[in-house]
């Protein structure tokens, strides 16, 4: 799920919603430092709101911790959400638009059409 | 692990079957690759650990490189399918999955629909297609995609896109032109190394002339910079 976490929608930029119809999950070797290190960069209420969507067993607090470097079954979570739920086949669908941006085989298609490039 | 060995384990990357000229498709080759990689991170630390970028990812070959020197995690991007296609199989043979991931996306685009905040990486690694067919008006729209100046264009999404370092290849004789760029940029750049790189040469299509294919064309020896550049911080100035 780390790659939809850093899309955005075409004009105004919205977080991506999420319409997955195959989702994989993977087992992946848990590094602490790497997930420390990506925590800044994610969108947390749009992770949430993924991981809400695609309906994931999997509970995130409202918001992210203080001290996340101390809070190991937080880091644990999100490590399990981010690298261990691949989108296989699905759509990251832009809030505002409604444009599709179809994802085959894990790949999102960012390919945009001559008609929306400013 | 040393040179010899990563470049061995590169050898292993399986290349284009049906490399598309317009494009400018070709494999960096393990040799190359080794090199590059290894230069980056032996005397700058540049990917042990470090989160990446691979602009033109193509068969995977640098992103593969970085990841067995212990890099975590790539971000590559490709607009062909195709490519990317057999960059996964690449990624596979590897088992580099969790390490790698892919975005099909025209960095010829002015703008992309990715937030290039959130994806910044420490380091960019790319061997840029150099567009060395000059852009004339008697040929078609789809055929020129790698107008000259397109490694301007990526090195402008590397300059967006890295926290710390750049890794990239371009023609020596455009070398004033990229330190201007880079002196615009606010970047450090220096030249590590100057090549010489054999690029299938690309033909004009003309009537009743055998269409050379990138696997079949005559090759083009073109001298090429390896370089390396910096962001600059702007408490450093």
């Amino acid at each position: 799920m780390l790659t939809s976490n850093i899309l955005k929608g075409v004009t105004r930029g919205f977080p991506l919603k999420i319409k997955a119809d195959k989702v994989e999950n993977v087992s992946v070797d848990y590094n602490r430092d790497f997930i420390t290190r990506i925590i800044p960069r994610i969108e947390y209420d749009a992770l949430r709101a993924a991981v809400n969507d695609l309906g994931l067993n999997e509970s995130l607090p409202e918001t992210m911790p203080e001290a996340v470097q101390q809070d190991d079954e937080f880091l644990k979570t999100m490590h399990k959400v981010l690298l261990e739920y691949e989108i296989e086949e699905g759509e990251l669908i832009c809030p505002e638009t409604g444009r599709k941006f179809p994802i085959s085989k894990g790949i999102p298609n960012m390919l945009l059409q001559e008609t929306e490039v400013s | 692990m040393k040179l010899k060995e990563l470049e061995s384990h590169l050898s292993n990357v399986e290349n284009f079957s049906n490399a598309k000229e317009y494009l400018e498709q070709y494999m960096t080759t393990p040799h190359l690759a080794a090199r590059m990689i290894y230069t980056a991170q032996t005397q700058y630390d540049d990917i042990e650990s470090r989160s990446l970028i691979d602009l033109g990812i193509g068969t995977g070959m640098l992103s593969i490189a970085s990841c067995l020197l212990n890099a975590d995690h790539v971000f590559g991007f490709d607009c062909d399918l195709d490519a990317l296609g057999l960059c996964q199989l690449n990624i596979k043979e590897f088992e580099l999955e969790s390490s790698i991931d892919l975005i099909q996306a025209d960095l010829r685009r002015m703008s992309l629909p990715i937030d290039l905040n959130r994806i910044k990486a420490d380091t960019v690694i790319m061997n840029p297609p150099f567009g060395t067919k000059p852009f004339s008006t008697s040929t078609e729209n789809q055929d020129e995609l790698c107008l000259s100046g397109i490694d301007m264009h990526f090195l402008n999404y590397a300059r967006q896109l890295a926290q710390h370092s750049i890794y990239s290849l371009h023609k020596t004789s455009t070398r004033d032109h990229i330190y201007k760029k880079a002196k615009d940029w606010n970047m450090k750049i220096d030249v590590l190394a100057v090549l010489q790189f054999d690029i299938p040469k690309l033909e004009k299509k003309r009537p009743n002339r055998k269409i050379s294919t990138a696997s079949n064309a005559p090759l083009k020896s073109i001298e090429v910079d390896f370089i390396r550049f910096e962001i600059k911080d702007n408490a450093d100035d």
